[in-house]
C-alpha cells in the first residue's frame, strides 16, 4: 500500500512539474504571446481584427543587438510604429541559412504571414507560378501611393509573371558594394602615384615587386562566384566585367568573347611575373595580407574597409588603406560592381488574412516621417533635428541598433544615416563618383533557360579562367573553352534571354 | 609479466593513434579560445593559432551582454531538463514493458518502433503534424515529435533482458507490482545505463538544432544552437556579397567567445557522468 502511495504521489509531483514548465515557457514565449491574445480578446469584431499584421522578414544581422529589456517585439521603435500605422505589427525573422526551406514549409502548411520577404529571383518566380502570391496591381493603385519613391517602373516591370505584378522589391540605398582597395602608405613611401590605367598598374605593381619583393595584388576567390567579384575593377578595363555585355544591338556572355581573352592573358602575364597572389584561388580572405604588409591592392567589399584600417592603428605602423578608382583600359572603360540591383523581394501571401492591412503597412513604412524614425530613431531621445540638420551621436545610434530591421526597404537618406552612425562613409562616399557597370539581365524578367543554367556557367568560366591563369589549362585552348561553353548550354541560355532583349 | 615484443610494438602505435587523436580533437577547441581571447587585429591579419595575441576579454563581455543570449540559454535548459526528462520516463516504461517475457505481440509492437528507425515521415508532412497539434512555435515541438528514439530504447530494452529472471520472480512472489519491480529492482540495477542513455539524450536536446529552426520563428523561444548558428554565419557571409542589404558582421572573436559559451555547459556535465560510461557502452554488448 505504502508503495503504491508513494508512486502515485511521485508520479503526480512529475506530471505537476512538467505542466508548470510547460505553462511557463509558453509564457517566455513572451511579450509576443500574450499581447496577441490581449489583441485578440480587445477586438472581438471583424473590423479590428485586420489590425493584427504578421510580418516575416529575412534574416538581419542587427537583431542580435536587442541589449536590456528590449526585445524584436517589444521596444520603444516597434511601440511608435504599432502607435504610428495603428496596426498591431508582429515581427519574425526567418533563419539566416538556407532560408528557402523554410519559407516553402511555411506556404505548405497553409499558416502564412500577411507580408513576408524573399530572397533570390528564381524563388519569387517559383511562388508566382505556385499561385501562392497575391496579385499586388491593384493594392499598389489604390493603397500605396508612396511606393512611387521607393521602386521604378522598371524594376517592378522585371518582376512581372503573366503580366501580373506579386512582389515589391526591397529598395537597396547602396549603390556601392566592392572596390579596389589599396595600401595608400605602401604606395607614398615607394612614390608612387595611384595608377589610373591598367597600363599604369602593371608598372606601378612592377615597382613594388621591384623594391619590397612582395606580390602587390592579392584576391579571394575560392568560393563559386567571387573570381568575377575579386576581379571585377580589371574586368571592367576590358568592357567584359558584368556576365553579358551588348554587342551589335544583342546580349552575349562575355566570358567567351575576345576581349575576355585579352583580359585573361593580362592576369596570366601578372601571374606569372609574381604580380598576383599565387595562391589567389585558394584564398578564403585575402585581408591579412593588406594588413601584414604583404600585399598592396584587393578587392574589398567597402565596409571592409574600416577593419582593415582599425586593425593597421592598432599595430602602430602608420599603415592605411584607401579605396581607389578602377584602372581604365585602351578603349576608355572601366567599373565597379553596381550594387543597387535589390535581390530580396515583399510578397503577400494569397492565403494572408490581412492583405489589405498588409498593403496599407507598406505604404506607412515608405512614408518620410516612418523612415526618419527607422533611420534616427525618437526625436530629442535618439537624435535632435535643427533646419533639417539630424545630429546622432554614436552612443545613442548604438542604443537603438536594431532599428533598421523594421524597415521593408532602404531610402537614401536611411542608408546616409547609418553609414554616418558607422563611420563609414569615408570608405563609401569617394566610390559614388566611379562608374558602375550595368547588367541587362538584372532588368529581366523570369528566363527559365537563362536563369536555371546561370550558376553552373559562371561555374564553368569561372574555373576555366583560374585554370588558365595559373596556366593548368593552355590559353591556346580559348577557342575550345568557347564551343564548350556554348554546348553546356551557354548558346541556348543567351538566345531565351535575346527573345526578351531584342523586343524590349 | 613479460611483454612479447609484437605486444610492445602494438603498444607503440597504439599510444602514438591516441595521441594524435586527442590532438586532433583538442588542437580546434584551443585553437577557438585562443581566439576568443585575443583582439581582432590579430585574427584579421591570421596570427592566433594556440596561444591568444593582444589578450582582451572584450568579445565575451560582448557575448554575454546579448540579450538572446540569455533568453535561448534558458531555452536550452528548459529543453534539455524537461525533455530528458520526459524521454527517459518514455523510453524506459516502453524498454520494461518490451522486455516482459509474457507481454503477448511485444514482437509487433517492436517492429512498430524499429520501422520508424529507418523510414521518416518527411519534411513537410511532420511539419504539419507538428502545425495540426498546435505545437508550432512552443518548446514542446523540439521535445515531443523525438521524445523516444528507437535506439536508446532497444539498448535498455536487453539490459532489461539481461539481468537474471529469478530476481522478479522472487519479487513477485513477495507481492510487488510491475511497477514496483521497475523502480526497486530493474532500475537501481542499471544506473549505468540509464545514465548514459540520458546523457545521450541531454546532449541531443542540448544540440537540437534542426526542429528549432523548423517549428520555431519567435525569437523569444529560440534555442541556444540556432542563436549561435546565426552569429556564425553572420560572421562569414558578406565580404563578397552583391545585391544585400548593409551587412552586419560579427566580428570573428565575437563568434569564437559565442561557441565556448555554448559549449562550455554541456561539456561541464561530462566529468560527473563518465564513471558511468565505461559500464554503459558495454551494455547490450554480452546477454545473460
Amino acid at each position: 500500500m505504502h508503495f503504491r502511495k508513494t508512486v502515485a504521489i511521485s508520479i503526480s509531483l512529475v506530471l505537476c512539474f512538467l505542466a508548470i514548465s510547460g505553462c511557463s515557457t509558453s509564457k517566455e514565449a513572451g511579450q509576443n504571446g500574450s499581447e496577441k491574445t490581449a489583441a485578440t480578446s480587445e477586438g472581438g469584431e471583424e473590423a479590428k481584427a485586420l489590425k493584427d499584421l504578421k510580418i516575416t522578414r529575412l534574416y538581419h544581422g542587427v537583431m542580435e543587438q536587442f541589449k536590456g529589456s528590449d526585445t524584436m517585439n517589444n521596444n520603444k521603435i516597434i511601440n511608435k510604429l504599432r502607435e504610428n500605422s495603428g496596426f498591431n505589427i508582429q515581427y519574425e525573422s526567418l533563419p539566416n541559412e538556407n532560408p528557402s526551406q523554410k519559407i516553402s514549409i511555411v506556404f505548405a502548411s497553409g499558416d502564412v504571414p500577411d507580408l513576408i520577404m524573399v530572397a533570390g529571383k528564381s524563388d519569387y518566380f517559383k511562388l508566382a507560378k505556385q499561385g501562392a502570391l497575391e496579385p499586388l496591381d491593384d493594392l499598389i493603385a489604390n493603397e500605396i501611393p508612396n511606393l512611387s519613391t521607393m521602386a521604378t517602373n522598371e524594376s517592378l516591370d522585371a518582376l512581372r509573371y503573366d503580366g501580373k505584378l506579386y512582389a515589391i522589391p526591397y529598395r537597396n540605398a547602396l549603390k556601392v558594394s566592392n572596390g579596389l582597395i589599396a595600401r595608400a602608405d605602401i604606395l607614398k613611401e615607394l612614390n608612387l602615384n595611384t595608377p589610373t590605367t591598367i597600363e599604369e598598374f602593371y608598372l606601378t605593381m612592377k615597382t613594388i615587386k621591384e623594391k619590397k619583393n612582395i606580390t602587390p595584388l592579392t584576391m579571394a576567390t575560392s568560393s563559386a562566384g567571387s573570381f568575377f567579384d575579386g576581379f571585377f575593377p580589371f574586368a571592367a578595363a576590358f568592357g567584359v566585367s558584368t556576365p553579358t555585355v551588348v554587342k551589335d544591338g544583342e546580349l552575349k556572355f562575355s566570358w567567351i568573347q575576345p576581349e575576355y581573352k585579352e583580359f585573361i592573358t593580362t592576369l596570366k602575364k601578372w601571374f606569372d611575373e609574381g604580380l598576383l597572389d599565387p595562391e589567389f584561388a585558394v584564398n578564403k580572405d585575402s585581408k591579412d595580407k593588406l594588413i601584414n604588409g604583404t600585399a598592396v591592392f584587393n578587392t574589398l567589399y567597402f565596409s571592409s574597409g574600416i577593419d582593415v584600417d582599425k586593425a593597421l592603428q592598432e599595430k602602430k605602423d602608420g599603415g592605411s588603406v584607401q579605396f581607389i578608382a578602377p584602372p581604365v583600359g585602351i578603349n576608355g572603360q572601366s567599373g565597379i560592381q553596381d550594387a543597387s540591383i535589390s535581390t530580396q523581394y515583399i510578397v503577400i501571401p494569397k492565403q494572408a488574412k490581412n492583405k489589405l492591412g498588409a498593403a496599407q503597412y507598406l505604404n506607412f513604412l515608405y512614408k518620410q516621417e516612418t523612415d526618419i524614425l527607422l533611420n534616427y530613431g525618437i526625436k530629442d531621445e535618439d537624435y535632435t533635428e535643427a533646419n533639417g540638420e539630424y545630429t546622432q551621436s554614436k552612443e545613442q545610434s548604438d542604443k537603438i541598433a536594431w532599428r533598421s530591421m523594421y524597415g521593408l526597404g532602404d531610402t537614401d537618406f536611411g542608408i546616409d544615416a547609418r553609414l554616418k552612425a558607422k563611420n563609414l562613409l569615408p570608405y563609401y562616399e569617394p566610390q559614388l563618383a566611379f562608374k558602375k557597370s550595368r547588367e541587362e539581365t538584372n532588368y529581366a524578367p523570369s528566363i527559365e533557360a537563362f536563369d536555371s543554367k546561370f550558376p553552373e556557367l559562371r561555374n564553368f568560366a569561372e574555373e576555366n579562367a583560374m585554370k588558365f591563369i595559373m596556366g593548368k589549362r593552355d590559353l591556346s585552348e580559348f577557342d575550345k573553352f568557347t564551343k564548350e561553353f556554348d554546348a553546356k548550354g551557354g548558346k541556348a541560355a543567351i538566345d531565351a534571354v535575346n527573345e526578351w532583349y531584342t523586343q524590349k | 609479466m613479460k611483454i612479447i615484443r609484437k605486444e610492445s610494438i602494438f603498444n607503440y602505435v597504439n599510444v602514438i593513434l591516441l595521441s594524435l587523436l586527442s590532438i586532433a580533437t583538442v588542437v580546434p577547441l584551443i585553437h577557438i579560445v585562443a581566439k576568443s581571447l585575443s583582439s581582432e587585429t590579430y585574427l584579421l591579419a591570421k596570427e592566433i593559432w594556440l596561444w591568444p595575441k593582444g589578450f582582451n576579454l572584450a568579445s565575451y563581455e560582448y557575448v554575454l551582454s546579448y540579450k538572446q543570449f540569455y533568453i535561448s540559454f534558458w531555452n536550452s535548459m528548459i529543453i534539455t531538463v524537461v525533455g530528458t526528462a520526459i524521454s527517459m520516463a518514455v523510453t524506459t516504461l516502453a524498454a520494461f514493458a518490451l522486455s516482459r517475457k509474457n507481454f503477448p505481440s511485444k514482437r509487433g509492437f517492436m517492429l512498430f518502433f524499429v520501422i520508424t528507425m529507418f523510414f521518416s515521415g518527411g519534411l513537410i508532412p511532420t511539419y504539419l503534424v507538428v502545425k495540426q497539434l498546435e505545437l508550432l512555435n512552443t518548446l514542446w515541438s523540439i521535445m515531443l515529435p523525438m521524445a523516444l528514439a528507437p535506439f536508446n530504447l532497444i539498448l535498455i530494452r536487453n539490459y532489461f533482458l539481461s539481468l537474471p529472471e529469478a530476481l522478479e520472480e522472487s519479487a513477485i512472489m513477495d507481492g510487488a507490482s510491475n511497477l514496483r519491480v521497475l523502480a526497486w529492482i530493474y532500475l537501481p540495477l542499471s544506473i549505468p545505463t540509464i545514465a548514459t542513455i540520458a546523457m545521450f539524450y541531454a546532449v541531443g536536446y542540448w544540440n537540437s538544432f534542426f526542429q528549432a529552426m523548423m517549428y520555431i520563428t519567435d525569437r523569444s523561444l529560440m534555442p541556444l544552437q540556432v542563436f549561435l548558428m546565426q552569429i556564425v554565419t553572420n560572421s562569414k557571409t558578406g565580404d563578397m556579397t552583391t545585391g544585400g542589404v548593409l551587412s552586419e558582421l560579427t566580428p570573428e572573436s565575437t563568434t569564437a567567445a559565442a561557441i565556448i559559451c555554448v559549449v562550455f555547459p554541456i561539456l561541464c556535465v561530462y566529468p560527473f557522468i563518465q564513471k558511468y560510461f565505461v559500464k554503459g557502452v558495454m551494455l547490450g554488448a554480452v546477454k545473460g
